[in-house]
């Protein structure tokens, strides 16, 4: 059987209750706020890191539009500029298969010598006659 | 929702760990968790429009349950 005083102490419990139970829960949304604050922040970084990355390895799109594609023995490349493309003309297939392999498919001399079964000195030589060519060409209309 | 009354046995069940006193001490507080989760945000209009953040609400009544028995008061 309750007696008022034991009432009373129940009552006095049941406030402190309320108030530590109203304590919690405030903390609980303060400490959730918090870390979805702190989150944002790092979703901001998180996209400069997203940044750095595109700026370091992305490439560019080259569109058809934007482009000439020349090719020699079924080797194609994509020419950006007109005068490259035009002096590209100007030079032998087989001057214009050597440059495509070294510098649009990026081949060792030896690795283009043992594909076109040539050697290594043959295909220093028409690359370098093909830079004559494009220089003259270039020297001559500029 | 229609008020609970709380009172004393109940509270001391939940702190003692009882899980259906503990969703009865829910859903007493349930109105003044929903006025902690209420957010209000801004939509593309212009017109501000608040809402109970249900992941608040969870994390607050999950963080409460915690809580509960750490309480020292109820014997």
């Amino acid at each position: 059987m309750s007696t008022p005083l034991y009432d009373e102490a129940q009552k006095m419990a049941l406030a402190i209750f309320d108030s530590f139970s109203k304590t919690a829960m405030r903390n609980a949304c303060r400490s959730y706020l918090s870390a979805k604050r702190k989150r944002k922040q790092k979703e901001v970084v998180g996209s400069e890191a997203v940044q750095y990355v595109i700026d370091t390895h992305g490439e560019t799109d080259i569109y058809p539009s934007e482009h000439i594609i020349t090719d020699s023995h079924g080797h194609s490349c994509v020419i950006t500029t007109e005068w490259l493309y035009q002096a590209m003309l100007q030079l032998t297939e087989q001057q214009k298969e050597v440059l495509i392999l070294e510098f649009w498919y990026g081949m060792m001399i030896c690795s283009i010598a043992e594909m076109l079964h040539i050697t290594e000195r043959t295909v220093y030589n028409r690359k370098q006659s093909a830079f004559r060519s494009i220089r003259k060409y270039y020297e001559e209309k500029r | 929702m229609e008020q609970i009354e709380l009172d004393y046995e109940t509270v001391q069940l939940a702190v003692r760990g009882s899980r259906k006193a503990q969703e009865k001490l829910l859903i007493y507080y349930d109105r003044y968790i929903n006025t902690l989760s209420m957010v209000e945000e801004e939509d593309e209009e212009g017109h501000l429009r608040r809402y109970v953040d249900e992941d608040l609400k969870a994390e607050i009544q999950r963080k409460y349950l915690e809580a509960i028995s750490k309480c020292k008061v109820i014997k």
